[in-house]
């Protein structure tokens, strides 16, 4: 029994799948849903992405769809042009019904085929990352985010003189490679990579770059370094997630990877709670559903969500979970503390919390 | 061999001139002072010594060694230690956590306990607070955290920054007692101080600073009792 208590995350996180993939198939979800899903999963991983990069070590960025297009680009040409899926059988390997629930295992050489464009779409992202985190060690605040934007517009001009890509048509003929499977896959891989890195001495390291730069130096943490760990390691989660789009999307546009993208990802990652996971995965999740839930409102639906990310900024500037994280996550670093208008979190009963996350 | 040897620095901001070719020297086992008013350039002395200000010309030697040109997180592995001004604690870290971050150039897991008891013994304040997140720390005992972080990183050489801004007088004397017995254990200490007489009293020997130069040196309780001190940052 303690031993299910203690590993409980290894078991819930696949039912979590078996029950989205068994809605699915019962036709209680429809495809639409799971659509929305796999976007909230993608960008789930682009703001665990940004969380590295801002909220743990305190450097602005606002070219996160930059390496997120480097990622996609460069997956979409391994996967359709330099080895094409399209080549290989994509019968399923495995497939067989338990009742009306459909269960099947895709083909395996397109689903290694996909894995590689994704390892490459990170790979080339994180040697941006590499190139960008260099010359900008010395940039801070917004100095550090006018380059990071100039990086991501720089990044969309070549995409779109570049023959091979489409040119500012866009791309077309990616195979459909990414599945709820491998989303969901890949953004617990980030959840779980990321809050190991938080709680190791490289994310204390970094956490300390953040609180406090001068102290940081004099402790003796190379804080050059470890500023380029910070951004090697957030191009390559946002190159990953640019992979799971492009096979997702099947046609990329540059103009997807405009400025406003990135900062879609900065807002996910403000309202959701800088500097925390939970907060990410908040974030992302809420604020990619709403505009779909408020759909059927249309014109109305910006202005609610406008409304919605003034409250969540006069009432918690420090995020709906800043400061706090999920119990199941296990984290034992304390993060972000400061704690703004805790009287409504107590007032909703969720005190436990805050207790848990000062021990 | 002298353990810190500083020669002829000079330190810009620009156009400002603000350390103007001061020498001075500190032995292994002293606590050395420099005093001197806001501006006269202390701070900047010691940031230069740790690596985290840029030297126009002269020298910094540490045991013989040329550290001038030396990046700060190697400065710190070498033996000197620094606790910068205005405490700079990690306000959004743990009691706890500073002090593990102050250990990372510790590589053995039971040095950095014994260290941190030893942290501990000295500050039993903080010992109560150690799951407390900084940020609630009163001042006192954010300048007691800054100071038990560079016990725990270690180092031969403690280079402290105004240990006394800002604190009350009672914390003030409960500091520069840590100092006076860590020297004893062995640490060899430079400290920048505004209050002169708290300064020369813990010193064998002191610098004074003016305007980016050192206008008189001797020892501490010689320069406590020198007429022109007494009227210059004494007030008697």
């Amino acid at each position: 029994m303690n031993w299910l208590k203690k590993n409980r995350k290894f078991i819930i996180i696949p039912l979590i799948y078996l029950l989205v993939h068994v809605l699915n198939q019962a036709k209680i979800l429809n495809n639409y849903i799971l659509q929305v899903l796999m976007l909230i999963g993608i960008n789930l991983i682009m703001v665990e992405s940004l969380n590295v990069l801002t909220g743990m070590t305190g450097q602005t960025s606002l070219g996160q769809a930059g390496f997120m297009a480097v990622g996609a680009y460069v997956s979409a040409i391994v996967t359709s042009i330099l080895i094409p899926a399209k080549n290989f059988s994509s019968a399923a390997l495995i497939s067989f019904k338990i009742g009306k629930i459909g269960f099947q295992i895709t083909s395996i050489p397109q689903n290694l085929i996909f894995l590689l464009g994704t390892l490459a779409g990170g790979v080339v992202a994180a040697i941006f990352g590499y190139i960008i985190g260099t010359p900008s060690l010395k940039l801070k605040g917004d100095y550090l985010a006018i380059v990071t934007l100039g990086f991501g517009e720089v990044i969309r001009q070549i995409i779109r003189v570049t023959p091979i890509v489409g040119k500012s048509f866009g791309m077309v003929g990616i195979p459909k490679l990414a599945n709820f499977f491998w989303i969901y896959f890949f953004a617990m891989l980030t959840i779980f990579i990321c809050r190991n890195f938080m709680d190791s001495s490289y994310g204390r390291a970094c956490m300390a770059i953040r609180d406090n730069e001068i102290a940081a130096d004099t402790i003796g943490i190379n804080t050059a370094r470890y500023k380029v760990i910070a951004f090697v390691y957030s191009a390559f989660i946002a190159g990953i997630s640019g992979s799971m789009f492009a096979h997702t999307m099947v046609y990329l546009h540059p103009d997807t990877f405009a400025y406003t993208k990135s900062t879609d990802y900065v807002i996910y990652l403000y309202a959701g709670g800088v500097g925390s996971i939970s907060g990410s995965i908040l974030g992302a999740a809420a604020l990619t559903a709403l505009p779909e839930i408020l759909r059927q409102i249309s014109n109305w639906r910006l202005v609610i969500y406008g409304l919605l990310l003034v409250l969540i900024i006069l009432f918690r500037p420090t995020g709906l979970f800043g400061g706090r994280e999920f119990s199941f996550l296990g984290l034992k670093t304390g993060g972000i503390k400061i704690f703004h208008f805790s009287d409504l979190w107590s007032w909703i009963g969720k005190k436990k919390s805050v207790e848990e996350a000062g021990k | 061999m002298k353990m810190l040897e500083v020669n002829d620095l000079h330190i810009y901001y620009g156009a400002i001139k603000a350390v103007k070719g001061i020498s001075f020297y500190v032995e292994k086992g002293e606590i050395v002072a420099l005093i001197g008013a806001n501006g006269a350039g202390k701070t900047s002395t010691l940031r230069a010594i740790t690596g985290l200000e840029k030297v126009h010309s002269g020298s910094i030697k540490y045991k013989g060694e040329e550290i001038t040109s030396t990046p700060a997180h190697q400065i710190v592995r070498m033996g000197i230690t620094h606790v910068p001004e205005g405490r700079r604690i990690f306000t959004n870290m743990t009691v706890r956590e500073n002090l593990l971050m102050a250990a990372l150039t510790v590589k053995e897991k039971g040095e950095v306990n014994k260290r941190m008891q030893e942290a501990f013994d000295l500050f039993p304040r903080l010992k109560e607070r150690i799951k407390q997140s900084a940020l609630t720390l009163s001042g006192g005992e954010q300048q007691m955290l800054a100071v038990a972080r560079a016990i725990v990183t270690g180092g031969e050489l403690l280079l402290m920054d105004e240990p006394s801004m800002g604190l009350a007088p009672i914390i003030v004397d409960e500091i520069f007692e840590v100092i006076q017995r860590l020297n004893k254990e062995g640490t060899t200490i430079l400290l920048n101080e505004q209050n002169a007489y708290m300064a020369l009293s813990a010193a064998n020997r002191a610098y004074v600073l003016e305007t980016g130069n050192i206008n008189f040196t001797g020892t501490g309780q010689e320069l406590l009792h020198d007429q022109r001190i007494q009227e210059a940052y004494l007030g008697s």
